[in-house]
Formats: structure tokens, C-alpha cells, sequence
């Protein structure tokens, strides 16, 4: 019994070990990348046939309701050409304000599609697996993006795959502003479909459907990014702050793919490994 | 040897499956830990020092599929191993009942083992301001799903028992 527990001791010791080394060096570890380069087609397959799947069932056996979804979409799409026409004049009048000013003319990031292949399979954590990795010109701290916001930051990569820590996973932190009111906080994910705006003073004027954007403060996600939109906002008779739970613009569960955006913020290019 | 590859194997394709086909399930689903039930399995069924090792390879591997950082549930699901073998050496753990209510326990006990390696990072309260009735919630679907996983094992373990005596 000596033996044995002796055994089990030198097991959550070693386990230990490996639980300090991954605090401290936070890479991918020759094991972990070839755990990934063997289970990742695995992943995408799965993926990829349920996707399939989805569009059979969506384009085929959805088709009862065509005509009316037809009628409808010819409705909407009436209105989304008059929004367009709308946002064309919008652009216009901005770049011509922009020249006004002396604004210099932003060229756009350069930026990688991915394709979501995996979930993280902790119920505590939020992390999606893309297929796109170090090759493709992916690092650490890059942002995720899709049309609809922010999705997160790359957290982890190896040769052909990334892993994206989510807006929603606890650990995620952003530095954003209410579009409307410019009032500054901090987005912090709580681990189900909704974030938490912190630290928004009470005086400050912000109602449900004002959209947040990034600040571009907090070092990795470029400025004017939209993220989400407030859901909730609950003035407590004590206490300093807001309480705000905003809804992200990106929809998680139906998330297939995403853009990588491949400029590293500022300061960590100089660290950065080139690719 | 037969036995480490069957339950890495097996391991392997839940983390696959639930890493893959739970995303197109409610939310609720993605709290199930089908590995944390394999452990538990292993701690009714097998040696301490083979159930032990397997269960340190399916944490390490839990961990490779996972966010979190490496070791994290290497620890969590070894320390659980060594819960059950504690309940199975005190208890009459036949029952599928008292299985399902051990699989509840151990999967809370293992929370809190997780919760207390968190707090050494961060202030976990802060993170998970829930963080209680989101461990139960854990806790009670790994109950609910445990039967299934407990049985498939069983399962094996008959065909394997099945295939070793024809082989011989």
C-alpha cells in the first residue's frame, strides 16, 4: 500500500510540475502540437459534415415556406437598398470630412479567413480551435474578427491551428467605449452569451441598444471595432458604477468562420517571433 | 496495455465528439465532462496504479483540447481517481443510483480541487462570480449523462474480458 501510495504521490507530483511549466512558459509543447496535427482533420471532418448536413437540411427540406421567406426577403431587401443608398452618402460625407481635417487615409489590415473547427471541451472555459496557424502568419494576440464584431484573441498557436480565446470566456478583458456616450470601460466575458461592461459611473448616460466599440486602449484590438450591443442596464442605489451586460455582435453558436487580423499590437512586435 | 489504449482511445473520441458535434447542441449541453465519468469508471473498476496512470493521460489529454493551462486537469481528474478509490473501498458502490449520486459528488469535489488551483492565478470569484451554481449545474449533467458513459464501459470491459478468454 506504501508502494502504491508512494506511486500516486510522484503522479500529482509530476502533475503539478506540468500544471507550473504551463503557467510559466504558456507555448505549445512538442506533444501538444502533434496532439493537434492528428486530432484537427478529425475535428474538421466532423465539422465539415455537419455543416453539410445543416445546409441539406436548410436547403431542401426548409423549401415548404419558400415563397413566403421569398416575399419576405424581396420586402427586406427594398429596405436594405434604401439603408445602402443611406451608408453610401454616409462613407462620402465621412471621407470628405476625414480629408477636411487631415486625417490620413487608414489602409485596412491585412487579414487571414479561418475556419472554426473545434470547441473547447471544458465547461469552463471559452476557446473555439481555427484552422489557421503559424503558417498562415498567425501569432499570439492577434485579433479575431468577424463582420458583426470582435470575437476574440489568439491565444495559442501551432503549425495549422489556432486557438481563439473567446469575448465570453471569463479571462477576456477588453478596453471599450459606448459609441453614443464615449463613456470608456471594461468588457469582461461571463462565460455564457452575455458580457459584463464594468466600471460605467452612474452619472453616465447609457440605455439598452447603444453599441460598443473598442477603444483601441488595451493593446490588441484596434480602435472603433464594434463588439456588441447593451442589453441591460440596472442603476443600484449603492455603489459607484453601472451595471451593464451587453450582448456581442458576433453570434457564437452559429460561428463557422472568422478573420484573423494579422498586425500584432504595438508593443509586442518587437517580441514577436516573424513568421 | 490493451486497457491504456481502449480507455485513451475512447477518451480520444469523446473530447473529439464533444469538441466538434456540442456545438450544435444548447448550451446547457457544452457542461457535460464525459472524461471526468471515464475516471470515475476507472476508480470503481481498476488497480490504483493502472487507474491512476490512465487517469493522469486522459487529464493530460483533457488539457491539450482545452484553454486552460496544461496540467490543470491533469491534476483535477488524478485527484478525483484518487476520491473514488476512497468511496469504493467504503462503500457498496454497485448501486447505478449511488453511482450516478458518486459522479455527482466527485465531479463538485473536483470543481472545488479546479477552484483552488484557479484562486493561485486569479481571484476565481471575480471570473466566475457564479461559480457555485455553475459547478453544480456541471455536476448534476455529468449525473445525468453517467449512466451511458458507465455502461458503454461496461460493455467494453465484457468484450474485452470476452476477447482476452478467446484468445487464450
Amino acid at each position: 500500500m506504501v508502494f502504491f501510495k508512494r506511486r500516486l504521490g510522484i503522479i500529482i507530483l509530476a502533475a503539478f510540475l506540468l500544471m507550473a511549466m504551463g503557467i510559466i512558459s504558456n507555448k505549445v509543447n512538442l506533444l501538444e502540437e502533434q496532439c493537434l496535427q492528428i486530432t484537427s482533420p478529425f475535428q474538421c471532418v466532423i465539422t465539415f459534415s455537419i455543416n453539410q448536413g445543416k445546409n441539406f437540411w436548410n436547403n431542401y427540406i426548409f423549401l415548404v415556406n419558400l415563397r413566403k421567406e421569398n416575399q419576405a426577403l424581396i420586402e427586406q431587401i427594398k429596405e436594405l437598398e434604401s439603408e445602402r443608398s443611406n451608408l453610401i452618402e454616409t462613407r462620402l460625407e465621412n471621407r470628405r470630412l476625414r480629408s477636411l481635417l487631415g486625417f490620413k487615409h487608414q489602409t485596412p489590415a491585412p487579414m487571414v479567413l479561418a475556419r472554426v473547427i473545434a470547441e473547447d471541451t471544458s465547461a469552463w472555459f471559452k476557446t473555439i480551435l481555427i484552422d489557421k496557424g503559424s503558417l498562415d502568419g498567425a501569432q499570439r494576440r492577434m485579433p479575431v474578427v468577424v463582420h458583426e464584431g470582435i470575437v476574440g484573441q489568439v491565444v495559442e498557436t501551432s503549425k495549422n491551428t489556432s486557438r481563439v480565446l473567446l469575448i465570453t470566456d471569463p479571462r477576456s478583458a477588453i478596453d471599450v467605449r459606448v459609441q453614443k456616450s464615449r463613456a470608456k470601460g471594461i468588457l469582461q466575458g461571463r462565460g455564457k452569451k452575455f458580457c459584463q461592461l464594468k466600471y460605467i459611473a452612474l452619472l453616465s448616460r447609457i440605455e439598452p441598444g447603444d453599441k460598443i466599440i473598442s477603444s483601441g486602449l488595451g493593446g490588441v484590438f484596434p480602435q472603433g471595432l464594434l463588439v456588441g450591443e447593451i442589453v441591460r442596464v440596472e442603476k443600484k442605489k449603492s455603489g459607484l458604477f453601472q451595471y451593464v451586460e451587453v450582448a456581442p455582435g458576433a453570434s457564437f453558436a452559429t460561428l463557422e468562420e472568422v478573420f484573423i487580423v494579422l498586425t500584432l499590437p504595438p508593443f509586442t512586435q518587437d517580441k514577436a517571433p516573424e513568421s | 496495455m490493451r486497457d491504456f489504449l481502449i480507455f485513451l482511445a475512447v477518451g480520444w473520441a469523446f473530447l473529439v465528439f464533444r469538441s466538434t458535434l456540442f456545438r450544435f447542441f444548447p448550451e446547457e449541453l457544452l457542461r457535460v465532462e464525459p472524461v471526468t465519468v471515464i475516471v470515475i469508471y476507472l476508480g470503481f473498476t481498476r488497480t490504483l496504479l493502472r487507474g491512476s496512470l490512465i487517469s493522469f493521460l486522459l487529464g493530460y489529454m483533457t488539457d491539450l483540447f482545452s484553454g486552460g493551462f496544461a496540467g490543470l486537469y491533469t491534476l483535477v481528474l488524478t485527484t478525483i481517481f484518487f476520491l473514488t478509490r476512497m468511496i469504493r473501498n467504503r462503500f457498496y458502490t454497485k448501486e447505478l443510483l449511488f453511482r450516478m449520486g458518486t459522479v455527482f459528488l466527485l465531479s463538485f469535489l473536483g470543481g472545488i480541487v479546479m477552484f483552488l488551483v484557479l484562486m493561485i492565478d486569479q481571484p476565481v470569484f471575480e471570473l466566475y462570480p457564479k461559480f457555485f451554481s455553475y459547478l453544480v449545474s456541471v455536476a448534476l449533467f455529468n449525473a445525468i449523462f453517467s449512466p451511458l458513459i458507465l455502461m458503454l464501459f461496461k460493455k467494453i470491459d465484457i468484450a474485452e474480458k470476452k476477447f482476452a478468454g478467446e484468445s487464450n
